[in-house]
């Protein structure tokens, strides 16, 4: 029995590290901290956003999420099921509810498979239906996002971007999930098919109840479509709210420069706009303490020591940070 | 009034492909004062670069310059030859592209190409050059000049290398400086930096800006006065209040509401909907007829020309123009 | 309305449009054409076969006849005849057979092999990658003529399919590098993570995803080897190390090359149809490469 109240997706000190090989006998010699203890919930029927700069972990994490990578450490629960201890065929099986919406539309798609094919794979895979009722199935699934049957048997090079990522959505609802992860959905998009798509994930959510794991980089997007979001850094969740709460009221040094970094049309920034030094760091063997103490303008000696901990500080509002207890 | 750096007058440049003849810039006017920051805003393939590449005389086979004039400083640039132009690239205009890592040579040190720079246009004395290449590399912001200028540009993280690219670009004190979307490829806190660092140089080196990009956050920041393209034309040009808080080209009015917005809340953003024409065969009349809330006959008949309606706003539109002023053209 | 529209009656009519078979076919054919390079070799390797399967109606004269001996070419014999007068035109018609089999058949053999080796290699990786790659650096680093007269000369019989044998088992290790190298660089692709993502099995993967992305780069390559084939058969014959009994054209050249000087004819129609038949399959080769690719829309 589903318990709404329980959360769809609990990740518990999640980590995966890539090892880097050198040396004449190609030993490990350090390691990419991709996610390095990461642990939140999702809830039914949420979109939880996962923002993020260049090398914060989340294309990882959200690989390793769907198990498309095996983890270094740590959990994942599905409606209560410990994902890394399913075998093989009962993940396989469980691919029919966790579904994943990939940036780049070109790539996603096999160039040397029909529409029609790409679309009802999932039911060829795990032999849901047949014949004209699987024609049938596929047909109805391409007309909920918005493109018509009539293009069914046309290959991916003759669509266009938006439609491509169109198809790869419709490939997702073949079968009837219930979480779908959108790595960077609209990112790969021009401008103006960017609100296409946002507006279809939306209807589709309200229609079906999906709950939505959306990965970004743009927190105006972010905004728009999320209810909660998570901010990662150098792979570590450094804060993660409701979506009016971080974006008014941002407790994480990180996140506040962040959020005045985004330029606003029509308005020049702010005097007090927080412009951060330095690059941002890669996850190869972090220092110890606060990962982003090295850029941090309120940085305390302790913050070089010890790793802030993940705690709840108001009602739904969680930080990591030794500042904000 | 402070004079005209540069003035693009009816600027058309097409593509002559195995499919037909792209009309990727037809008819564009363009103007940017000394010390001004022109943006130039549109979405992908709507001709903004080529018209960058066009300023630059930098446009390859099958593209070609087949009409128009190019007032730089009181020359046309399109009457000149390629050495002239050459004297001119780097010194007296300069471009910077989207991808660092792909404009910087990765078998030569960063500081040597900002030299090379140095070398062709200016007159300094051999030992005084490393000097000032560490010089500019100082007034980007790289730290500690004089080692970093060794590094080759693999060393660099992105936002440097971009940095690098401005120093290069700046290095002989141009009078235009072209930014091809200089922001697109960066991270958004390293985006801030370099929107900042812009703001600086622009008020040190005094130099006018052709920022083009299709994010028009990051447009508003740098720029006074903001041209909208769409489908090779400009269909509207005017300050930040004109463009942001009047729009008048109904395309100009969707792109902004289509858009998700921080200050802004929407539950669904507006829709353009239909393509964007190719520009083999443009539709007749105006280029947006088909996608317009607004057509009226004459739009899918006559084009409309850039007319000027307002303080400092022009656009293109039938809506906005009657008859007799759309005979009162830019001069 | 949040659907991007299509054409209105497109969106109601649930009718939709079903290319057949042959439409694909013809969509590859029609890409083509676009090359007036590849239509004329696809028009030599056509005429080729038709010489090749139809040589016992269209030759005038048969193979065995013996006519008058070293006659130029005229207006009975076209490419005159050879020393035990037998019609040259003729016996290029029936070289065309062994040649043409010859080509074909080490090319099917090669493939065979390099695309069963390649995507062991690719698929299982570690020690099974790096013995199988050593044995193929082996073979490619050896030079081709000298390791095919070592290898034929380790037979006593010489026969065609013999040389057949020896040439595939020489000439796999490029296929099965080529395999190998697109193997792995498909598996990494998004389309093969995204039919993970949907539950698909390796063997899926494999079969479904890679393997037809894999052929149309094999079949260009296969294309292009049939006339090295060919060619080194004639080399074979031609240095004294194959098989005496055929009628291949390198049968033919090692047949008349003593006579360049007198009977001059006797080479050089063989020779001629080397060369075409080279030609054809590389420009057909070429052709076939943007034609099979999904890509091109070849409007």
């Amino acid at each position: 029995m589903i318990r709404m109240s329980e959360p769809i997706l609990e990740i518990v000190n999640l980590r995966k590290y890539f090892p880097i090989m050198g040396g004449v006998l190609l030993r490990q010699v350090s390691a990419i901290h991709a996610v390095d203890g990461v642990s939140f919930d999702i809830k039914h029927g949420e979109t939880l956003g996962l923002v993020g700069e260049s090398g914060c972990g989340k294309t990882t994490l959200s690989r390793v999420v769907l198990r498309l990578i095996e983890p270094t450490s740590g959990t994942v629960r599905y409606m209560g099921r410990d994902l890394f201890e399913l075998s093989e065929k009962e993940m396989r099986k469980l691919r029919l509810e966790m579904a994943m919406i990939f940036q780049d539309p070109y790539a996603s798609l096999n160039p040397r498979m029909t529409l029609a094919d790409i679309v009802g794979e999932p039911l060829t895979i795990h032999g849901l239906a047949r014949g004209e009722e699987r024609k049938k199935r596929i047909i109805e699934v391409v007309k909920k996002v918005g493109l018509a049957p009539f293009h069914m048997y046309r290959y991916p090079h003759e669509f266009s971007g938006g439609e491509k990522q169109r198809i790869g959505i419709a490939r997702t609802l073949t079968s009837n999930p219930k979480l779908l992860v959108a790595d960077e959905p609209v990112s790969s998009l021009d401008v103006s098919v960017r609100a296409q798509i946002l507006n279809l994930l939306k209807d589709l959510q309200e229609e079906f109840r999906f709950t939505y794991l959306y990965i970004s980089h743009d927190l105006s997007t972010v905004k728009h479509m999320c209810d909660r979001v998570a901010v990662m850094y150098v792979g570590k969740v450094v804060e993660l709210a409701p979506v009016k709460d971080l974006y008014i009221n941002p407790l994480h040094p990180y996140t506040e420069a962040l959020i005045s970094a985004i330029p606003v049309p029509g308005r020049r920034a702010g005097e007090n706009r927080i412009i951060l030094k330095g690059a941002v760091p890669t996850p190869i063997d972090p220092p110890p303490g606060c990962r982003f103490n090295p850029r941090c303008p309120y940085s305390e000696p302790i913050c070089a020591k010890e790793d802030p901990k993940f705690i709840e500080v108001r009602k739904g509002h969680f930080v990591a940070c030794h500042l904000r207890k | 009034m402070t004079e005209s750096l540069l003035r693009v007058n009816d600027l058309k440049t097409y593509f002559f492909t195995a499919e037909g003849v792209v009309k990727a810039v037809d008819n564009v006017n363009i103007e940017i004062k000394k010390e001004e920051v022109l943006g130039l805003v549109g979405e992908s393939g709507c001709g903004k670069s080529t018209v960058a590449l066009s300023v630059m005389r930098l446009v390859r086979d099958p593209g070609k310059i087949v009409g128009g004039e190019i007032w730089f400083n009181g020359e046309d640039l399109l009457k000149k030859g390629e050495g002239e132009m050459r004297k001119i690239r780097g010194a007296e205009i300069s471009i910077i592209f989207q991808n660092p890592m792909s404009s910087l040579n990765p078998v030569f040190t960063v500081g040597s190409q900002i030299a090379e720079a140095i070398k062709l246009h200016q007159n300094v004395e051999k030992d005084k050059i490393k000097g000032k290449v560490a010089e500019i590399l100082g007034k980007v912001g790289i730290p500690d000049p004089p080692k970093r200028m060794e590094d080759y540009p693999h060393e660099y993280s992105g936002g440097m290398a971009q940095r690098a690219m401005i120093a290069m670009a700046l290095s002989c004190n141009p009078k235009l400086l072209i930014a091809d979307e200089p922001t697109t490829n960066l991270d958004v806190t390293i985006q801030a930096q370099i929107l900042e660092l812009m703001k600086d140089l622009r008020k040190d080196f005094g130099a006018s800006i052709l920022l083009i990009g299709h994010d028009l956050g990051v447009i508003s920041e740098l720029s006074d006065k903001i041209a909208v393209m769409y489908a090779g034309k400009v269909v509207e040009c005017s300050d930040l209040t004109g463009i942001f808080q009047k729009p008048m080209h109904p395309y100009t009015q969707a792109l902004l509401e289509s858009i998700p917005r921080l200050d802004v809340e929407t539950d669904r953003l507006r829709i353009i909907p239909g393509r964007v024409p190719r520009l083999i065969n443009p539709p007749s009349g105006c280029r947006f007829h088909s996608r317009c809330e607004h057509t009226m006959k004459v739009c899918t008949e006559k084009e409309p020309l850039l007319t000027e309606v307002g303080q400092d706003h022009m656009v293109a539109c039938h809506l906005h123009t009657s008859d007799s002023k759309s005979s009162n053209r830019r001069r | 309305m949040t659907k991007e529209p299509q054409t209105k009656s497109e969106r109601e009519t649930e009718e939709v449009y079903e290319p057949s078979k042959a439409t694909r076919i013809f969509i590859v054919w029609r890409k083509l054409k676009i090359s007036e390079l590849a239509v004329f070799g696809f028009g030599i390797v056509l005429i080729l076969a038709v010489f090749a399967v139809f040589a016992p109606i269209i030759a005038p004269y048969d193979p065995n006849f013996m006519g008058t001996s070293m006659r130029p070419p005229s207006m009975s014999h076209f490419f005159g005849t050879d020393a035990r007068g037998r019609d040259m035109l003729t016996l290029v018609f029936y070289g065309a057979r062994v040649s043409l089999y010859v080509g074909l058949a080490t090319v099917a053999l090669e493939v065979a092999i390099g695309l069963a080796i390649g995507m062991i290699s690719g698929y299982f990786g570690g020690i099974i990658d790096e013995v199988l790659m050593r044995m193929t650096d082996v073979i490619l680093t050896l030079p081709t003529l000298p390791l095919l007269i070592v290898a034929i000369s380790m037979f006593e019989v010489r026969s065609i399919n013999m040389i057949v044998l020896v040439m595939g088992i020489v000439g796999w290790p490029f296929i099965a590098r080529v395999v190998r190298s697109e193997f792995l660089s498909l598996r990494e692709s998004t389309f093969v993570e995204a039919a993970r993502s949907i539950g698909a099995t390796n063997w899926r993967i494999i079969v479904h995803h890679i393997l037809p992305n894999i052929l149309s780069t094999i079949i260009v390559l296969a294309t292009m080897d049939i006339p090295w084939y060919i060619f080194y058969e004639a080399e074979l014959t031609f240095l004294g190390f194959g098989d005496p009994n055929s009628a291949s054209w390198g049968v033919l050249l090692e047949r008349g090359h003593l006579y360049l000087s007198s009977a001059w004819w006797l080479i050089t129609f063989p020779g001629l149809a080397l060369l075409f038949t080279s030609l054809g399959f590389n420009l057909f080769g070429d052709g076939l490469r943007d034609a099979l690719d999904v890509r091109t829309s070849g409007r």
